[in-house]
């Protein structure tokens, strides 16, 4: 017991979020929803994380565990070294977190809010947090409440910045952006963990934010988390591979590694196949008739979660 | 169809709150109309109606002016100059309602020519109020310097609240803290909310028959009380209810603000802090309701009543707070729980104005039976209150949601 949790403490100062098997089911009393499926990954520090999935997919539920808003059923979610339901208050200043659509203390004034909140954090930014107001042309007299979505969105962002968090969750934060503030955001978002070693973690569903910062990638798909991998590794270890009719017809079975398929309309096959745990490319992937391709993010994306029902992503 | 009809039809039924607004304006109106008819047909208090009316009047070309400035601005600022004839058919609407129809209706009521034109002051005093009140407060928040980074926000960072202010600050209003004439204003406002009703009545006791005017002001106190309860402790104990239970993180400030403490201390203090001034303020009606009685001289029964009314507020409210904090994702178990505590206001009425003389003569099988669903109902909600309280405190932290 003594060396599980001695190994725990070391893997937690090297990774400030870890979960392991992760549950989660809304309304339980008939059934319910099953929203998180045995969803287990770390993310090592300094890593930019984008988590990227469907509507629907659990992104927002995963975050409010990991952030101790929401009690999953069964698994384990360690934020910063401690249990994320139970966070303490020095865990809590290291924690930066901002909804999908960020409502709080909308009765207070922008200014009023950010000095509220900036009394709490010792290590508080106030150059930058007046520099953004001015940059992103916010008026601090106005009352939250009254500001646009995007607004809103750009002071939830501008408070846990400034805050300098040594961990940031965010969930979407560049769906209410325009182009040019979502642009200074991921800017701002690769300079703090380029230079500061700040780790991040977002969810999103726009690719090219995606591919524009995160160091690595997750992939969640109706509660299962299908692909953890570093950015750098991905087209490596991932790829298409296309059968042509025949090829397809000689098939029998799953291929090591297959993650996906899709017949299409000539009767061909695609597979999307991976080999990061295999080592080498399956031997159907160099047969005559087939072809195997390099994937764009956005291309793996909808390969890998455009099958609702396929039982390949069942565990 | 001409577009700008539908759009008024779109705006009306977009917005079922313009719908209400219209009808209860109407209904008032009527009201107003039948006060003026009725109190004109007792001797001696010709004017009292006319004040009435024009009160009325004012009170309500007040709100309709304020519904089309908000109207206006909103347009303003969605930059929607092709609904400019939405805003000229409502400023010709209420115009109508604020102007032409309360003074045709004293004409039409036998007022002469001095009542009319009371009438038409009123109406332009309430129309005249919202464009000044707002030009005034907007001139009082107008800086006078241009926003820099000096005068807009202190470079010293604010000094950090008390864990408790904080939580009161989270809440907001009515929890947060305000200045001293801002707590007068509404405190005035309450107290001439909880004594206008009864006081009218007081002031035509003479008009009314003796049964007649005891019926009239239980009922007006019962629904002064019903109000001030409302306000002051269904109203910001659903508010703060309201907060933490929200899905999209309206207190994850709080949640996750550093110095706030264990679990359990967060627990203590927005328990506390949500409760506290709810409870005051019952307990501060409780001690009028049962000064009116005294200045009544009702009999010593009454008190107990009225001890059992209050206790009730608690047994009803209560449960259902517990019930909605346990069960963030079923906002029609809230909206049932809200149906039942309203039709048991219905029969409170009943239980208010009546005396221990009105319940001799009922049969004996009524009094059981309604000895019975009273242990029935209080069995249920305290049963209720126990559970719900018994899975709130397996949480680790107030605003943490877990698996229903």
């Amino acid at each position: 017991m003594n060396a599980v949790s001695a190994s725990e403490t070391t893997a937690s100062q090297e990774s400030p979020v870890i979960c392991r098997n992760i549950h989660k089911r809304f309304g339980g009393a008939f059934g319910g929803l099953k929203v998180l499926d045995d969803v287990s990954f770390s993310i090592p520090k300094g890593a930019v994380l984008g988590l990227i999935g469907r509507n629907g997919a659990g992104k927002t539920t995963l975050m409010r565990i990991l952030v101790g808003l929401l009690m999953p059923e069964s698994g384990s979610a360690m934020v910063l070294g401690e249990p994320a339901a139970y966070l303490t208050d020095a865990a809590k200043t290291r924690l930066g977190y901002v909804p999908q659509e960020p409502q709080s203390l909308s009765w207070m004034t922008v200014q009023a809010m950010l000095q509220f909140v900036g009394s709490f954090y010792p290590n508080w930014d106030h150059d930058y947090m007046w520099n953004s107001l001015m940059r992103w042309e916010i008026p601090p007299s106005q009352r939250l409440a009254k500001l646009s979505p995007g607004q809103r969105q750009r002071v939830a962002l501008i408070r846990v910045l400034a805050a300098c968090p040594e961990l940031l969750v965010l969930d979407e934060p560049a769906s209410a952006l325009d182009p040019v503030a979502r642009r200074d955001f991921l800017r701002e978002i690769a300079l703090r963990a380029g230079e500061a070693g700040t780790t991040v973690l977002f969810s999103t569903h726009i690719v090219s934010d995606l591919e524009r910062v995160a160091s690595h990638v997750c992939f969640l798909h109706e509660g299962k988390l299908l692909l953890d991998t570093p950015m750098d590794d991905l087209k490596e270890t991932h790829a298409r591979l296309s059968l042509s009719r025949e090829a397809a017809a000689a098939l029998s079975g799953r291929l090591p590694g297959e993650l996906a398929r899709r017949r299409r309309p000539d009767g061909g096959m695609s597979i999307v196949l991976t080999r990061k745990d295999i080592g080498a490319w399956p031997g159907a992937a160099t047969t005559s008739g087939g072809t195997l391709e390099a994937m764009s993010l956005e291309d793996l994306f909808i390969e890998v979660t455009d099958h609702p029902g396929a039982p390949w992503f069942r565990k | 169809m001409t577009p700008w009809v539908r759009r008024i039809a779109a705006a009306i039924s977009g917005k079922p709150i313009l719908l209400v607004a219209l009808l209860l304006t109407v209904c008032t109106w009527c009201a107003a109309a039948q006060i003026y008819w009725v109190v004109q047909q007792v001797p001696h208090h010709g004017e009292t109606a006319a004040a009435v009316l024009v009160g009325v009047d004012v009170a309500y070309a007040w709100l309709l002016v304020s519904f089309l400035l908000a109207l206006r601005q909103d347009l303003e600022e969605l930059r929607l100059p092709q609904l400019r004839p939405l805003l000229t058919a409502s400023l010709i609407f209420v115009l109508a309602m604020v102007f032409v129809i309360p003074c045709a209706a004293v004409w039409a009521l036998g007022g002469d020519v001095w009542d009319v034109s009371f009438m038409a002051i009123g109406s332009v005093v309430g129309t005249a109020g919202p464009p000044l009140w707002r030009s005034g407060t907007r001139a009082r928040k107008a800086p006078h310097a241009p926003l820099t980074a000096a005068n807009v926000l202190s470079p010293v960072p604010a000094q950090r609240p008390q864990p408790w202010r904080a939580v009161r600050v989270a809440l907001g209003a009515p929890y947060a803290p305000q200045p001293w004439w801002q707590r007068v204003i509404e405190l005035a406002s309450l107290c001439m909310l909880l004594a206008g009703a009864p006081l009218l009545v007081l002031f035509f006791k003479s008009a009314l028959n003796p049964r007649g005017y005891v019926i009239l002001l239980h009922v007006a106190e019962f629904m002064s009380f019903v109000i001030a309860i409302g306000l002051c402790w269904v109203w910001p104990l659903v508010r703060a209810v309201t907060l933490v239970t929200s899905q999209s993180g309206t207190l994850t400030e709080l949640a996750l603000l550093p110095g706030q403490g264990s679990g359990r201390q967060q627990w203590r203090r927005l328990c506390l802090v949500a409760l506290s001034m709810p409870t005051v303020a019952l307990l501060v009606l409780l001690v009028l309701a049962l000064g009116l009685v005294a200045l009544e001289h009702l009999p010593v029964a009454i008190y107990a009543k009225i001890g059992v009314e209050f206790l009730l507020v608690l047994l009803l409210t209560l449960p259902a707070l517990a019930n909605r904090l346990t069960k963030q994702r079923a906002p029609n178990a809230w909206a049932g729980a809200m149906i039942m505590f309203s039709q048991a206001w219905t029969w409170l009425v009943i239980f208010w104005t009546a005396t221990p003389e009105s319940w001799r003569g009922a049969p004996a099988m009524i009094r059981w039976a309604g000895v019975v669903i009273i242990a029935v109902g209080l069995t249920l909600l305290v049963g209720l209150a126990v559970h719900s309280l018994r899975k709130l405190w397996r949480r680790p932290h107030p605003y943490m949601e877990v698996s229903s």
